[in-house]
């Protein structure tokens, strides 16, 4: 058992449920809103998940894998037609007790998914041979896409390339892929995003020349976690003191009352955390002797490291705002438990480490 | 192969978490200034201190008008019919496309509910006392009024700008919420404030309303708030500098005491510029002006005592088939006003108590006084009142025989005062009438006051250029001083004004200026001196072998004198007065009251009105 993760991860835990009491606070009914509780049934729901994943070899997982590939497709097509919809989305699958999200364990999956693929092959480090692995990537990606969720389909892709590229795939064919994504992307943007989110990326563009209406409305999240952030300096507001009222500051937002209460010595001890927590992660990959075991805690890292990195650029300005969560810290079961069961499969990799495949990179 | 790749990608994310670090540290260490003072401008808030307008309280303490905080239940209303959530906070859509449950708003910060998540409503029907069905029926009312408003909105905007947006009428322009129950009980109130789940959408509003008494013994003379007026408010503006949105929320005594009294009762709303934390507590406060409450005012009536007065007026007029009447009573030792009530069958918003009216014989004191105190008669000298007729005017065809001042006074002989007014001439006559209080208003704390008329020789000049057809001439003839004299002709007075006369022969000729607050009556210099014995006789000798014996006036020695003005000449209706004092030796009370258009004559419709005072006062 790594203790270093499980104690970096307990950190986090203890900091989001004091700043999930922080944010709690509703003004139109003068009551705190009980995320701190709710959460903490989460976060117990996730720890014994993670010990229910640990009792399974990754090996068994990795047999499967295809089979809950096509059952995590399977769920997300049961989502575009018979899911519960909210607020103009169609993501999630109404269980009465809770509100499942499975493009949420796409992610988990996929990553297996990918380290099975890649394992037994080295065809990718041949153009042709990246077709099907990107098509393994695409298709959940497109589902999720039409939900519309943005910012989770946007996950998938980095998973991607960087088991690729650790895996050996060349260079210069992922740069070329990159290339063609770029081509491609003023048509994306222009014929597949929603009106809504179209302007998210032309105010994150725009954002030091924003008028006074796209302040109070395509901007307003980003404007009023700016003023927030910025406003907390070098040491902060204190706790639960910050004046900020930037929506769905419990969720993707988090960061910002951190940033707002704690100041900058607030995020960069959660920067730390979190640089903390990748860096034990790696350090697992590097000690692997199992390619797909590898393979896998590369794929979790990655995952980690780009939805926290995008959740805390997106809360300073410096990537749009797509609705990505703070693993760990932000109110939310789905995302609970799905990262918990990422940060498992490394654990569990850790755990059987006899368990060597015949071939290696 | 493996690890150096990895070791490119952690150094990749390595510069990108650097890239984060640098832009928050620009952000909160080097533009820090800059964020603050926009978070600064939004977290400040403008807290309203509410102040508290005096409180007009009767004689014995009891609230005759008074600031009382109401509980208002307020509907939020926002009707949107496309299933997107709107927020119980304010009423604003919510569109971002990520959130889980429990949305929050991104205006105020309040929890939303989408239109299909209905709050339970069931308990407060019971609590507010109507059934399910008026209960229904008010909140259809308040989305009915908020429809109305919206679509007077559109309409207006179409007119104007060719093109209107629902959003925005629905969001900037109208009011977030709706009366749905004034003056809620406080067991709705507190279910509603503990139960804020349930009751998503109801919001508890206190409002500082004015409660009077509204018996009408006593309403028009408390007179009622309104909104300011223009120069008020200008003048507000100047002196206070409030701001005009404070100015126009505010409301002031616009009739009676309410107005007389405003430098007393006004209130002033205070301000409080604070930042607030997101918990709604205050970091600092930035600014203040305290509210400033306005001070109660004792007043001299006493609530029971005007009701039963109007009690005795009302049953009195319809005794006597009048459409009216006035009683005035004031304390002749302080000027303090005891009692006043005007009651008119048909008017409601006339009050008999301060109009004009013709005084007949009472007048003929102010005769009587004038003629002793210039000295211009000798009290001895009498004149014989036959049966006939003196220069046209008849004693109503009774003959008094050899008529002196005290007789004259008793008797109530026309002929007597008409013959003395000439013996003293209309300048002084018209200025012994304007020493005792006539031909302008009293000043007692009330709105609308007239101030009667006393004729003189300028007054004959104005009528005759008005009106040249009715008068023969523009000189104050002798036949209009005769008429004068008895108190008729153009003589008018108002019941308050002959109450204060009466209030001057009873504490011994010394001039009152009557008061409808505790101690701010005043009784000044002396201007009877001769005249007062023999004046007091004759009041006197009215209840006891004069105009008004009989009565049972006696029985609490009762001096004064009757009146009975002429309607119309040869109609036989009249305005019935008696006017006095009790008890004649030592009199504590001094009254007037009027009977209008009666058939009745004089004592015989004022006398139970009268009895009815003095019983309230005397019987304990
Ligand atoms: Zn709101
Ligand atoms: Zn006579």
């Amino acid at each position: 058992m790594d203790w270093r993760i499980i104690v970096t991860l307990s950190i986090l835990t203890l900091l989001s449920l004091l700043f999930l009491h922080s944010a709690g606070y509703d003004a139109s009914s003068g009551r705190t809103l009980p995320f701190a509780s709710k959460q903490l049934v989460w976060i117990l729901l996730s720890a014994g998940a993670l010990l229910l994943l640990l009792r399974v070899p990754y090996r068994t997982l990795l047999e499967h894998a295809y089979l809950l590939y096509w059952a995590g497709i399977a769920l997300l097509l049961i989502v575009r037609v018979a899911g519960t919809e909210l607020n103009n989305a169609r993501r999630w699958i109404d269980l009465k007790f809770m509100l499942l999200q499975p493009s949420e364990f796409m992610k988990v999956i996929l990553i297996i998914a990918l380290a099975r693929y890649i394992r037994w092959r080295d065809d990718y480090k041949k153009l042709s041979g990246l077709v099907r692995p990107f098509a393994l990537t695409l298709l959940p990606v497109a589902l999720i896409l039409s939900q519309p969720d943005l910012g989770t389909s946007l996950l998938f892709v980095p998973i991607l390339f960087a088991l690729l590229f650790v895996a050996g795939a060349k260079a210069k064919h992922l740069l070329l892929v990159v290339l063609m994504g770029l081509l491609v992307a003023p048509v994306l943007f222009f014929g597949f995003l929603k009106e809504y989110q179209q302007k998210r990326i032309l105010v994150f563009i725009g954002q030091e020349t924003l008028s006074a209406s796209m302040k109070e409305n395509e901007g307003y999240h980003l404007n009023r976690s700016r003023i927030a952030v910025g406003s907390g300096g070098l040491t902060g507001k204190g706790y639960s003191q910050g004046d900020q009222r930037v929506p769905e500051n419990e969720t993707d937002f988090i960061f910002t009352v951190i940033a707002e209460e704690w100041g900058l010595m607030g995020a960069l001890f959660t920067i730390f955390l979190y640089v903390a927590l990748l860096v034990f992660l790696l350090l697992n990959a590097v000690t692997c002797r199992e390619p797909s075991g590898k393979l896998i805690i590369v794929g979790v890292t990655t995952l980690i490291f780009v939805q926290t990195a995008v959740n805390i650029a997106m809360t300073v300005g410096l990537a749009p705002i797509t609705g990505l969560t703070l693993p760990f810290l932000s109110y939310g079961g789905s995302s609970l438990l799905s990262l918990t069961l990422a940060i498992g499969l490394v654990l569990n990799v850790r755990l059987y480490p006899d368990f060597v495949f015949k071939r290696d990179f | 192969m493996f690890e150096r790749r990895l070791r490119i990608l952690a150094m990749l994310g390595g510069l990108y978490l650097l890239a984060i670090v640098f832009r928050l540290f620009d952000m909160q260490v080097l533009e820090s200034e800059r964020w603050r003072l926009q978070a600064a401008e939004l977290g400040q808030r403008t807290i309203r201190l509410t102040a508290r307008r005096g409180t007009i309280l009767d004689r014995n303490g009891v609230p005759l008008a008074e600031d009382r905080i109401q509980m208002n239940l307020n509907l939020r209303l926002d009707r949107r019919d496309d299933g997107s959530w709107i927020c119980a906070g304010c009423g604003k859509p919510l569109h971002t496309e990520y959130e889980q449950p429990p949305r929050r708003c991104r205006t105020c910060g309040g929890v939303a509910f989408a239109p299909g998540e209905q709050p339970d409503w069931s308990r407060l029907p019971g609590l507010l006392g109507i059934t399910n069905e008026e209960f229904a029926e008010r909140g259809r009312e308040a989305g009915r009024r908020y429809d109305r408003a919206v679509k007077t909105e559109m309409d207006r905007r179409k007119k104007n700008w060719g093109s209107a947006r629902l959003r925005d009428v629905k969001n900037v322009l109208l009011p977030r919420e709706w009366l749905f129950f004034e003056d809620a009980g406080s067991a709705a109130v507190k279910e509603v404030v503990l139960h804020p789940d349930r009751y998503w959408g109801v919001v508890v509003r206190p409002v500082r309303r004015r409660r009077r008494v509204e018996h009408p013994s006593i309403r028009r003379t408390i007179g009622k708030l309104g909104p300011v007026t223009e120069a008020d408010a200008r003048k507000m503006r100047e002196d206070d500098g409030l701001s005009f949105s404070s100015i126009w929320r505010m409301r002031v005594g616009r009739s009676g005491l309410e107005r007389k009294l405003e430098d007393r009762l006004s209130c002033r709303e205070g301000r409080k510029v604070v930042e607030r934390n997101r918990r709604g507590e205050v970091r600092t406060v930035l600014s203040e002006r305290p509210a400033r409450d306005g001070t109660d005012v004792r007043i001299t009536l006493d609530l029971r005592l005007q009701k039963k007065m109007y009690e005795a007026l009302a049953r009195t007029c319809a005794l006597h088939q009048s459409d009216g009447g006035a009683f005035v009573a004031i304390d002749p030792a302080n000027g303090e006003v005891l009692a006043m009530v005007g009651f008119a069958s048909e008017n409601e918003l006339w009050d008999p108590a301060i109009s004009s009216i013709v005084p007949g014989s009472v007048f003929k004191v102010v005769t009587a006084i004038a003629a002793l105190e210039t000295g211009l008669i000798d009290p001895g000298e009498t004149l014989f009142c036959d049966s006939g007729r003196w220069n046209g005017i008849g004693c109503a065809g009774h003959a008094h025989g050899e008529t002196g001042l005290v007789s004259g006074i008793y008797d109530s002989c026309n002929k007597y005062f008409a013959w003395t007014a000439t013996k003293i001439g209309v300048e002084l006559w018209s200025d012994w009438g304007k020493r005792l209080g006539f031909g302008k208003p009293t000043g007692i704390e009330i709105t609308r006051e007239m101030g009667g008329l006393v004729p003189d020789r300028d007054w004959k000049v104005r009528a005759y250029r008005k009106n040249p057809e009715y008068w023969d001439t523009d000189a104050f003839t002798a036949s209009d001083l005769r008429q004068a004299g008895f108190g008729r002709g153009p003589v008018l007075v108002t019941p308050v004004q002959v109450a204060r006369f009466m209030a001057i022969i009873a504490n011994g000729g010394r001039f009152v200026t009557p008061s409808l607050v505790m101690g701010e009556g005043k009784v000044g210099e002396v201007v009877m001196r001769t005249s007062l014995p023999l004046v007091r006789e004759g009041l006197k000798a009215t209840v006891t072998r004069g105009t008004a014996r009989g009565k049972g006036l006696d029985r609490y020695r009762v001096a004064g004198k009757t009146g009975t003005a002429e309607v119309k000449p040869g109609k036989k209706i009249h305005h019935s007065w008696f006017a006095g004092y009790a008890p004649a030796e030592n009199p504590r009370v001094a009254f007037a009251c009027l009977i209008k258009n009666t058939p009745s004559y004089g004592a015989d419709a004022a006398t139970p009105v009268i009895l009815a005072f003095l019983d309230e006062v005397f019987r304990k």
